[in-house]
C-alpha cells in the first residue's frame, strides 16, 4: 500500500487524467517521464478519481439534468444515436473508460483502468466480480463518504484497487434508474450511493 | 563399399539440395503459393488466400500484427455495425478470467483461418454455444431466457434470429419494443432517394477540380478523331458516343479523356482500368473492394486477377451456382454497368442474373418484389420496386467530413451474413420488424425468394413484451 511509483507525481497525474480523460488527446507519456518521484498508488487513484468524479458531475448536472428536465429540450437515451438524444451519464463515463483502456493498451507505461459498477446494476455485466469489488462496493454503500482500498491479483498481475462511492448527484440519476425495467432497485433518491467507481493500478 | 556409400551420400545431398531449391523457389519466386497453404481459408478469404502477406504481414506475425491485418479490412465494417463486442470492452483486467476462456480481443479467437474442418458459417471456428462462457447467468436475469439452451445450429443464441455477436442494430430490446406493433407491410414505404447527378458531384471528396461540372453534348467531343478505315470500329465509336451523350457522365461534364487517358497524359487508353472509375466513384469502389465481387482488386500484398464465377466454383466449400457461360466473366465496374450508358437498371437485376443461377436468384422473377420492379419500369410509379440491388446493394446513408449523403453500398456482404444485417437498411424500408425477422429466419422462404409468408416465429419481440409486463407487475 505504501509503495511509491517511481516516475509519477501529482502533477503528472493531473496531466495524465486531463489528457486521457478530459481532452482525449495523447502525450501523457512525456509528462510522466519528466515528473518527480513520490506518489503512492492511493494518491494516484485519488487524483484520478477527483477528475473523473468532477467531469461526471458536471455532465450529469449541467448538461443532462438541465437540458432534459429543466429546459426540456432534449432527452437522454441509452440508444442516443437512434433516438437523437444525449448520451447517458453512465455511458459517458464508460466510453471514456473504454477509450482510456484502448490508449493505455498502446502505451503500457500509463497502465491503469477504471469502471463503473453497482450492487444494483441495470446491466448485470456491471455487477462486482472480484472479491475486492464485492467487498469494496458494499463498504462504500455502508460507510457514507468513505472510500475502499485493496489489493488483488488478476491473471497473474497484482493490482492496487480503489473503490469510490458513486452518488446520485442529480434527480435524473435516481429517476432514470428507478424507472428502468431491468433495475433491481426502484427506490433510489438524490444523494444515495448508487454504485462505485473502481480504479485499478498494476503494482509493478 | 566406401565407393558405394559415397554414391548414396552424393544422391542424398543432391536430392536435398534439389528439394531445398524447389521450396525456396516456391516460397520466394513462384507466383503460385498453394503449396504452403496449411488448409483452405474460409469463404470470406479464399479469393485472396494466395496473397499470403496481406494477413501474414511478416515471417512470424505477432498477435497484434495479425489483429491489425484483420482490422485493415474490417475495422470500418465493425464501426458501422456499432459492434456489440468491441475489443475495448475486454481490456479491463476485471475481464481477465473471461479472456482465459476465450480471448475476445483477437478476431482469430473465433475466426481461425485454414481450418476447414471446424469452420462454420460466416467463418466462425468456435462452437455454437460459445456465448455460455460469459453469459451463463442470463437465465437468472431474464426469466424469458431461463429455460433456453445455449444450443447448437439454429438453436444457438446467435443463429436463432435473436442475437448477433457484432451487429445488433435491429435486435436490441428497445428497438424491438419500439417496432413491436408494426404490420407486415408498412403503409409508409420509403427507401433513400437516388442522388441526382448535380448532388453526386457535390459528394465530399469528389474531384471537382478535374471536371467542368458543366453538361456536355456530342458537339463538345472530338469523337470523329477516333474514326478510321474500320467500319465496324467506327460504328462502335458512334454508338458509345451517343450513349454517353445522354448519360450521367455527360451531364456531369465527364468527357472521353477523363476516363480514356491516364493522369495528365493524352495517350488514349482503350480499356480504362478500375482506377479510372475510382477517381470519381470512391465510395462505390471502396465498398466494391470490401465485398466478394471486388476483394481481389483491393490493395493486397500482390496483385490478383479480377474475381470470376469460375474461381468461386473451384472453391471446395462453394455453395453458389452460376450460369454456364459466365464462369470466365471478370468482375469489375464495367461487368454490371455499361460504362457509356451508365445504366443502373441493368446492374440492378440482369447484371446479377447473368452470372447467378442459384435457387434464390432464379426464383426472383416469380416474386412480388420483381412484379413491383416491373410496375416501376412500365409505369414509372413512385416506388422503385425491389431489385437484387435493393436488398444486396442498397442505398445507404454515409457521413463524411460532417456531411451526410446517400451512396450505393457495393459490398454485397454488408447486408448478407448474418442476414439480420439486412433488417434496417433493407427490409424495414417496407416491412414491419417482426415480419422481417421471421422472414429472414426462414430458409425455405429465402430460397424461393420470399414467395409466401414466413413459417418461422422468432420469439424475441414477444420476450421483450413479456419482460415489460413483468416489470409493470412488480411495480404494482
Amino acid at each position: 500500500m505504501k509503495n511509491t511509483l517511481k516516475v509519477l507525481s501529482i502533477g503528472a497525474v493531473g496531466a495524465v487524467t486531463a489528457t486521457l480523460v478530459a481532452c482525449n488527446q495523447s502525450g501523457g507519456g512525456t509528462a510522466m517521464s519528466a515528473a518527480p518521484a513520490g506518489v503512492s498508488y492511493q494518491q494516484m487513484a485519488d487524483a484520478l478519481h477527483v477528475v473523473m468524479d468532477s467531469d461526471r458531475a458536471v455532465y450529469t448536472q449541467r448538461i443532462v439534468q438541465r437540458l432534459t428536465k429543466k429546459e426540456n429540450v432534449i432527452t437522454a437515451s441509452e440508444h442516443f444515436e437512434d433516438e437523437k438524444a444525449l448520451v447517458l451519464p453512465a455511458q459517458m463515463f464508460r466510453f471514456g473508460a473504454e477509450m482510456v483502456s484502448d490508449k493505455v493498451s498502446k502505451n503500457p507505461e500509463l497502465d491503469f483502468s477504471y469502471s463503473l459498477q453497482s450492487l444494483w446494476p441495470i446491466n448485470k455485466q456491471n455487477a462486482p466480480k472480484t472479491e475486492v469489488e464485492k467487498v469494496g462496493l458494499q463498504y462504500v454503500a455502508d460507510n457514507v463518504g468513505q472510500n475502499y482500498y485493496g489489493e488483488e491479483t488478476l491473471a497473474g498481475t497484482k493490482y492496487f484497487t480503489a473503490v469510490y462511492p458513486d452518488i446520485a448527484v442529480a434527480p435524473v440519476c435516481a429517476s432514470c434508474h428507478n424507472d428502468h425495467k431491468d433495475t433491481p432497485k426502484t427506490d433510489f433518491q438524490s444523494g444515495d450511493v448508487m454504485g462505485g467507481v473502481v480504479i485499478r493500478i498494476p503494482m509493478n | 563399399m566406401a565407393a558405394k556409400n559415397r554414391k548414396w551420400w552424393l544422391i542424398w545431398i543432391a536430392g536435398s539440395l534439389l528439394m531445398t531449391g524447389f521450396f525456396a523457389w516456391s516460397m520466394i519466386a513462384a507466383e503460385d503459393q498453394t503449396l504452403f497453404l496449411p488448409g483452405h481459408t474460409t469463404s470470406g478469404h479464399y479469393q485472396i488466400e494466395l496473397a499470403c502477406e496481406s494477413c501474414h504481414t511478416s515471417s512470424f506475425t505477432s498477435e497484434d500484427d495479425m489483429q491489425q491485418a484483420c482490422l485493415n479490412c474490417h475495422a470500418e465494417e465493425l464501426e458501422l455495425a456499432n459492434d456489440s463486442h468491441p475489443v475495448k470492452k475486454f481490456l479491463d483486467p476485471r475481464n481477465a478470467d473471461l479472456l482465459e476462456k476465450i480471448d475476445a480481443r483477437q478476431c482469430v479467437s473465433c475466426h481461425m483461418e485454414h481450418r476447414p474442418e471446424i469452420t462454420q458459417t460466416i467463418g466462425v471456428t468456435v462452437p455454437d454455444d460459445v456465448c455460455f462462457h460469459c453469459h451463463e447467468d442470463v437465465g437468472e436475469n431474464r426469466v424469458t431466457h431461463a429455460d433456453l439452451p445455449f444450443g447448437t445450429g439454429e438453436q444457438s443464441c446467435a443463429s436463432a434470429g435473436c442475437h448477433n455477436y457484432h451487429d445488433n442494430r435491429a435486435l436490441y430490446e428497445d428497438f424491438l419494443l419500439k417496432h413491436a406493433e408494426q404490420p407486415s407491410l408498412l403503409t409508409d414505404q420509403q427507401s433513400p432517394e437516388k442522388r441526382t447527378t448535380a448532388e453526386y458531384v457535390q459528394t465530399p471528396g469528389y474531384p471537382t477540380q478535374r471536371h467542368t461540372l458543366q453538361a456536355l453534348t456530342i458537339a463538345d467531343t472530338n469523337w470523329q478523331d477516333y474514326l478510321n478505315a474500320d467500319v465496324e470500329h467506327n460504328s462502335r465509336v458512334k454508338q458509345v458516343t451517343e450513349a454517353w451523350s445522354v448519360s450521367a457522365h455527360a451531364e456531369a461534364g465527364v468527357d472521353c479523356q477523363q476516363c480514356h487517358a491516364e493522369d495528365d497524359s493524352t495517350a488514349w487508353v482503350e480499356h480504362p482500368g478500375f482506377g479510372a472509375c475510382m477517381d470519381c466513384h470512391q465510395d462505390e469502389s471502396d465498398t466494391f473492394k470490401q465485398g466478394k465481387h471486388g476483394m481481389r482488386l483491393a490493395e493486397l500484398s500482390q496483385p490478383l486477377s479480377p474475381m470470376t464465377p469460375g474461381i468461386s466454383l473451384a472453391y471446395p466449400e462453394s455453395h453458389l451456382a452460376f450460369q454456364a457461360d459466365s464462369t470466365d466473366t471478370e468482375l469489375n465496374c464495367g461487368t454490371c454497368h455499361d460504362v457509356h450508358r451508365v445504366d443502373v437498371q441493368h446492374a440492378a437485376v440482369d447484371g446479377c442474373l447473368s452470372c447467378h443461377s442459384d435457387e434464390h436468384s432464379l426464383a426472383y422473377k416469380d416474386s412480388k418484389h420483381y412484379q413491383l420492379w416491373q410496375t416501376h419500369l412500365t409505369t414509372g410509379s413512385g416506388a422503385d420496386g425491389v431489385t437484387c440491388a435493393t436488398c444486396h446493394m442498397p442505398r445507404v446513408e454515409k457521413e463524411q467530413f460532417g456531411e451526410a449523403y446517400i451512396m450505393v453500398q457495393h459490398n454485397q456482404n454488408a447486408t448478407l451474413k448474418p442476414n439480420e444485417k439486412m433488417l434496417r437498411p433493407v427490409c424495414q424500408q417496407c416491412h414491419g420488424l417482426e415480419f422481417s425477422i421471421n422472414a429472414l429466419a426462414d430458409e425455405v422462404l429465402i430460397k424461393n425468394n420470399f414467395i409466401g409468408q414466413p413459417s418461422k416465429e422468432i420469439q424475441s419481440i414477444n420476450m421483450v413484451l413479456d419482460n415489460l409486463e413483468r416489470d409493470k407487475a412488480r411495480r404494482q
